[in-house]
């Protein structure tokens, strides 16, 4: 049993509705101190999977393990180390956001005299301390999203779990929620686990990726691993008036004048500018151009569908 | 009880104090069944000038006394109305109250997805069941206590009005108000709680209340007609039997430890 190295270690799970499947014989590892992002496309299975770590939903076969508890056994303990925010998961509308707070904290058991400063930090952490006492029902679904994401942390679980928390989020609410995912990571030393299929909020803020579809993993790894893995090259973005044709460039023309080049060692870039000028070129821009998560996602996602 | 329990409980008794129209709505019926109603019975009654031959034969079954001259028979059916077929109702109104208040405080936080949330916190599905039904449970007491007091008094008025003699309510009515309708609230609130579980709405768990609703009103028919007589000691023995029932019942339904996502 050193199930407890990781925050969450999940292995061959399997869960059907009916006849459909949701979730396939899906196995994962999530480290300590990460944040780990779980993309997928609606419909993937990523919110059955958060309720099957909540122990809320069971699975037909496999084991989880949320920091060395099996929440199907003791949901109530696990649900002591772990903060689940998800898009079903409302509050009370007839209650202000510091009642709220006020509630779940008491829920999980804290005092008083903690709670009381606890909220006040929350609040003001996600910007919400001029409207604590404005009622629920009347907050925008930015700040319902902001207080939800503070019930989440309120008892300091050592992993959140997060499930669409940008989702029907503004830009600018979106960036708010990522960094106070960010801040408290770094200051509780804690695991995080984001479901989305936003992969530019991602990308922002995650350590580690999976990649579900139809139920199974299809990837996991860092950014940079998955571009190994997938041999995804860096490319340089070129653009240049050639003084005469040149076979390699020609192969690369993407439109008039741009070229896109995969490479791999910076060196060719170098070799490649000096050849178009000492052709008599010229070299208006050269840029640099790695793999986006977008890139990698969306390539084998269409992979999958082939 | 831990204290995630005492919260919940605390959270849902200010809810339901707090909505002033849930509170009317369930006194209003059982104000006007049992203060109105035997008031204008009892005016009404007071005021009589026949001879009731149709009652006579059901006092004279109850009290075995022939020949009673005018004023005490409307004495004697006044008492019967008050001690025979109110408490009747006292066992109507806790059903009514714990429906209300058990499909408002369980499958109201179902439908508005609040209950998800108390589901991700650390706190067994068992004693969120526990939580509603105490809540549920100890209110329809306080409210049928309540509704009992006000009866009482007003009733008194009404009869030292009318120039009867007063209304004390005596063993039988202990046993109504402390023990039948305690059982009566325990299994309806189990009822509806765990029914919330399948159904798809408050209507739907409701409408389960039925069970129960339909043996007391035959209870109130019997009353009436004369059909049924419960004498003391049977009552405090079916009473009983009923409270030990419906707590085993509740304690059978709370193992349930299904998530209801
Ligand atoms: N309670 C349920 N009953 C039947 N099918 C379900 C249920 N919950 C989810 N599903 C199905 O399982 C699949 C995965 O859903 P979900 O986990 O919500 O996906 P995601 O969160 O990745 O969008 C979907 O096809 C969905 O229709
Ligand atoms: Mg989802």
């Amino acid at each position: 049993m050193n199930d407890k190295t990781f925050a969450i270690k999940i292995d061959g799970v399997t869960k059907r509705f009916d006849q459909k499947v949701a979730v396939n014989n899906l196995s994962l590892t999530v480290n300590s101190g990460e944040i780990f992002g779980f993309l997928g496309p609606n419909g993937a299975g990523k919110t059955t999977l958060v309720k099957m770590m909540n122990g809320i939903l069971t699975p037909n076969e496999g084991i989880i393990s949320i920091e060395g508890i099996n929440p199907f056994e003791k949901p109530a303990v696990a649900h002591r180390y772990m903060g689940t925010l998800t898009e079903t998961a409302n509050m009370y509308e007839y209650m202000t956001g510091e009642e709220n707070l006020y509630f779940y904290g008491s829920v999980f058991g804290m005092d008083k005299a903690v709670l009381k400063d606890r909220i006040e930090e929350l609040l003001e952490a996600v910007d919400l301390l001029d409207d604590k006492d404005k009622k629920v029902g009347d907050y925008s679904t930015g700040m319902k999203k902001r207080l939800a994401l503070a019930r989440a942390i309120i008892h300091y679980p050592k992993l959140v779990i997060l499930d669409e928390p940008t989702s029907g989020l503004d830009p600018e609410n979106a960036r708010k929620i990522n960094s106070l995912i960010k801040e408290y990571v770094a200051t509780n030393n804690a695991t995080v686990f984001i479901c989305t299929h936003q992969l530019r909020y991602a990308q922002d803020i995650c350590d580690r990726y999976g990649f579900i579809n139809k139920g199974h993993i299809i990837c996991t790894g860092t950014l940079s691993e998955l571009i190994e893995k997938n041999s995804f090259s860096n490319n340089i973005h070129l653009k240049a008036k050639l003084g005469c044709p040149n076979k390699l460039l020609d192969q690369f023309k993407i439109q008039e004048e741009i070229y896109q080049i995969p490479f791999t060692d910076e060196e060719e870039i170098a070799e490649l500018i000096k050849s178009v000028v000492v052709d008599g070129g010229k070299v208006y821009e050269a840029r640099l151009k790695r793999p986006t998560l977008e890139d990698v996602y969306f390539s084998l996602l269409n992979e999958e569908a082939s | 009880m831990s204290k995630s329990v005492l919260a919940i409980i605390i959270k849902d008794l200010k809810y339901i104090l707090r909505s002033k129209q849930l509170i009317a709505l369930m006194l209003l019926v059982p104000l006007v069944l049992t203060v109105i109603m035997p008031s204008i019975f009892v005016i009404a009654i007071s005021n009589l000038q026949v001879n009731m031959e149709d009652f006579k034969a059901i006092i004279e079954k109850v009290v075995g006394k022939e020949n009673v001259e005018l004023a005490y028979q409307k004495q004697l059916i006044i008492s019967y109305f008050l001690n025979n077929i109110l408490p009747v109702f006292f066992m109507l109104i806790p059903t009514m109250m714990s429906t209300i208040i058990s499909s408002n405080s369980f499958i109201g936080e179902r439908e508005k997805h609040t209950l998800e949330t108390l589901y991700y916190s650390p706190i067994k599905v068992r004693d969120i069941f526990i939580a509603k039904n105490v809540v549920s449970i100890c209110l329809s007491m306080i409210l049928n206590f309540a509704v009992f007091i006000v009866m009482t008094v007003i009733i008194n008025i009404v009869l030292l009005a009318v120039g009867m003699p007063a209304f004390i309510p005596g063993l039988k009515w202990l046993i109504v108000i402390l023990c039948t309708s305690l059982a009566i609230t325990i299994i309806s609130t189990g009822i509806v709680v765990s029914k919330s579980n399948k159904s798809d709405s408050v209507e739907e768990a409701q409408q389960s209340a039925v069970f129960i609703i339909l043996p007391i009103i035959g209870l109130v028919v019997g009353q009436f007609t004369g059909f049924i007589m419960i004498s003391k000691l049977i009552l405090a023995i079916a009473s009983l039997i009923f409270l030990i029932i419906s707590v085993m019942v509740l304690k059978l339904l709370s193992n349930k430890n299904d998530y209801y996502a």
